[in-house]
């Protein structure tokens, strides 16, 4: 997947993410700070190969990564958890 | 008889510290985690939620990043601060200055609406955006 691609796949994802966080104000309490999100994608396996990538690229760089994996659930659309190497 | 404190200008100073740390404590910031589009790509949204009416007081930051040099550089940013939504624009790589804007910024609306259109708008025109920073900068991407 072209790198272009993985980062409009991505703004999409964002977008979904980003209304999600915006409703659970209280989940960015549970991260330690300095820490970001990579969303993972509840169909597209192309994508979460590219991301599962750059999940363990940003590891390398020492950042503390929270993967943020999208759910075909309606009442729980998304999973959180620790990325690490 | 009760004792009047005069205004002198260190009591003002004490009493809008005394004000902005109450303000403060009645709002949570929420989000501020950036979200990677790639190793070269980021966005991050926060805003302020009152923890009493749960409503959105303030649009802290939606902002496009991008690395270059190994440096994280935002390109492009909203925020609520002064009452009204409007938009910063980094002038290129060398020139870290800002230009402020609402041309084109949603007026309308609440805190709420605001957090919802700046991040509809920096999905909509991430390539326009990111485009338009390299180009001021002298970079060519094709």
């Amino acid at each position: 997947m072209s790198k272009n691609k993985q980062i409009s796949k991505n703004l999409d994802l964002s977008e979904k993410l980003a209304y999600y966080i915006a409703a659970h104000p209280t989940l960015n309490t549970k991260f330690p700070k300095g820490s970001a999100y990579v969303a993972f994608s509840a169909t597209d396996a192309k994508l979460n190969a590219a991301n599962k990538k750059l999940v363990l690229n940003l590891n390398k760089e020492g950042k503390k990564i929270i993967k943020a994996q999208e759910t075909k659930n309606e009442n729980k659309p998304w999973n959180f958890s620790f990325a690490s190497i | 008889m009760t004792k009047k404190s005069k205004r002198t200008s260190k009591n003002i100073v004490r009493r809008v510290k005394y004000l902005q740390k109450s303000k403060l404590e009645k709002e949570i910031i929420a989000g501020n985690n950036p979200i990677y589009l790639s190793d070269s790509d980021r966005i991050t949204y926060a805003y302020k939620r009152n923890r009493e009416n749960k409503k959105i007081s303030e649009v802290v930051n939606v902002s496009l990043e991008i690395k270059i040099k190994s440096k994280w550089l935002t390109i492009k940013r909203y925020d609520s601060s002064h009452g009204f939504l409007h938009r910063h624009t980094r002038v290129s790589i060398g020139d870290d200055s800002e230009i402020i804007s609402v041309a084109g910024v949603k007026k309308s609306g609440k805190h709420s609406n605001w957090l919802t259109w700046s991040i509809k708008d920096i999905k909509a025109k991430f390539w326009f955006y990111k485009r338009a920073f390299l180009k001021r900068s002298g970079i060519n991407q094709d």
